[in-house]
């Protein structure tokens, strides 16, 4: 009887150690097959986002709620100091604002000398963050908000400072943010005081990369880097951060302005999609049909 | 009299206490997005989720489909981790295989023994993970981070392992749990 119970116990190991060999199989088949940006995988991580979104923020609202706590009174002895500090800077701000008064009117008035198409505006709306994806090989927020908030694939996101992100996916009710530290982030920008355009390439690490900068270009250490609104998605002139030169023969590379690093709330940037010029073909037909 | 406290409602093998374990590997999944505000933190891949893992593959209690749970933990956690589908799934099957094939040295080892064990595994497992970041283009892994993540996770490894150490314990020191007449 004993004999027949061990018998029972090995066959039943030898089959549990086949299925986990046919599991490992399973995932290196479909590890090598799909790519990460398949649209059948993108749309699964979506629904699965969508799905569990619930468990997500209930389990982790009690850690971001202590961890808000403790902020809040770490930050309890420094309140003098920093209402000091937010007086002189609202003081600077004030002088900035009648600067950027000034530049205002005379924009208008360069804009109606040029006869210049108004630009497209932009419309920023709050969402907050459920997930911060952020990993040795991803980085990538995700929002509770997706398509019922208005979010749409491709919009740019921007912290408290400047640019983060822009939205890879939404879905019903949550969003995914790829970040610009990813390694697969790559947005068009622009060194404002140079006025060289490159693209900004994340590298998984706190500080992303210029790539494609003209060989003859004249960086200036820490050069306000903008969105360069090339592709039409994200708008121009988002401020991102500030540029870093390395040693001589590394790429440049750029501090950002936003922490990416536990950030609970973000907005995201609607403008006014630019109307696509008309297809050459369709024209010269149209052309045709004129004569 | 509650009837979860007779004797005579509880399964043989300790009744759904067997399911603890998965519900902490899935804890460890939907926790592992928490948004955190420092730097180092997302610089290193913690596998939490490895300790249930390894707790399920070397218990006496043997369910078939085990394997089965752990891929599909696996792919849900690639799904919610963006990491290329498979991956995790490939790991964890991987790494339970590593451990089950310990199963027999362990049953009669103590805390430490097993701990060295672990640490074996996850070395092991992670360096499986890194040579597959290497023979992909999508994904970009420090080396030394990865090491130093599975280093971290084999120093909590106690604070998960015994208590669920504890809890089987309990249930597989009851006879009439243990399915003994």
């Amino acid at each position: 009887m004993a004999k027949f119970g061990a018998s029972i116990s090995e066959i039943r190991f030898v089959s549990a150690t086949g299925i986990a060999s046919v599991c490992v199989l399973v995932g290196a088949i479909l590890l090598f097959l799909l790519p990460r940006d398949d649209p059948r995988v993108m749309q699964l991580r979506q629904t699965a986002f969508d799905i569990f979104l619930p468990a997500i923020d209930a389990l982790g609202r009690p850690f971001i709620a202590l961890r808000d706590t403790g902020t809040q009174v770490s930050q309890l002895g420094g309140l003098r100091a920093e209402n000091d500090r937010l007086l002189a800077e609202n003081e600077a701000l004030r002088l900035t604002i009648n600067q950027m008064t000034q530049s205002q009117f005379l924009m208008q008035q360069y804009r109606a000398l040029l006869d210049l198409p108004p630009e497209p505006g932009i419309e920023l709306f709050p969402v907050r963050v459920v997930a911060d994806l952020s990993s040795p090989f991803v980085k990538t927020l995700v929002t509770k908000g997706g398509k019922n908030s208005g979010i749409e694939t491709g919009l740019a996101v921007i912290g408290t400072n400047g640019l983060i992100g822009r939205v890879i996916s939404s879905g019903v009710q949550s969003a995914r943010i790829l970040l610009l530290t990813d390694f697969n982030s790559n947005i068009p920008v622009v060194a404002l005081a140079s006025d060289v355009q490159a693209i900004l390439s994340g590298r998984n690490n706190a500080m992303p990369e210029l790539q494609f900068v003209p060989r003859k270009a004249k960086l200036k250490e820490g050069d306000l880097i903008v969105t360069s609104g090339r592709g039409g998605r994200i708008p121009i002139g988002l401020p991102i951060g500030l540029l870093r030169l390395g040693a001589e023969g590394e790429p440049p590379k750029v501090e950002l302005l936003d922490d990416v690093q536990g950030l609970i709330h973000v907005r995201v940037v609607k403008s006014v999609a630019v109307e696509t010029p008309p297809n050459i073909e369709t024209s010269s037909v149209s052309r045709k049909a004129k004569r | 009299m509650n009837p979860l406290r007779r004797p005579d409602l509880r399964a043989a093998d300790g009744g759904s206490l067997w399911l603890v374990p998965y519900f902490v590997l899935a804890g460890f999944i939907f926790l592992d997005g928490l948004p955190v505000d420092a730097q180092w933190v997302s610089q290193i891949e913690l596998g939490l989720f490895l300790v249930p893992i390894f707790f399920i593959a070397i218990s006496p209690s043997e369910h078939d489909f085990a394997p089965l749970g752990i891929i599909a933990f696996g792919l849900l956690n690639d799904v919610l981790s963006e990491a290329p589908l498979g991956y995790w799934a490939f790991l964890f099957s991987f790494f339970y295989l590593l451990a089950m094939g310990q199963k027999g040295v362990l049953q009669e080892a103590r805390v430490s023994g097993v701990w060295g064990n672990f640490l074996v595994a996850i070395l092991i497992t992670y360096f499986a993970g890194y040579l597959i970041a290497l023979l992909r283009e999508d994904m970009a892994i420090d080396f030394w981070l990865y090491l130093l993540s599975a280093f971290l996770t084999a120093l909590c490894f106690p604070l998960l392992y015994l208590p669920l150490g504890w809890m089987e314990n309990q249930t597989f020191s009851d006879p009439l749990r243990r399915g003994d007449d």
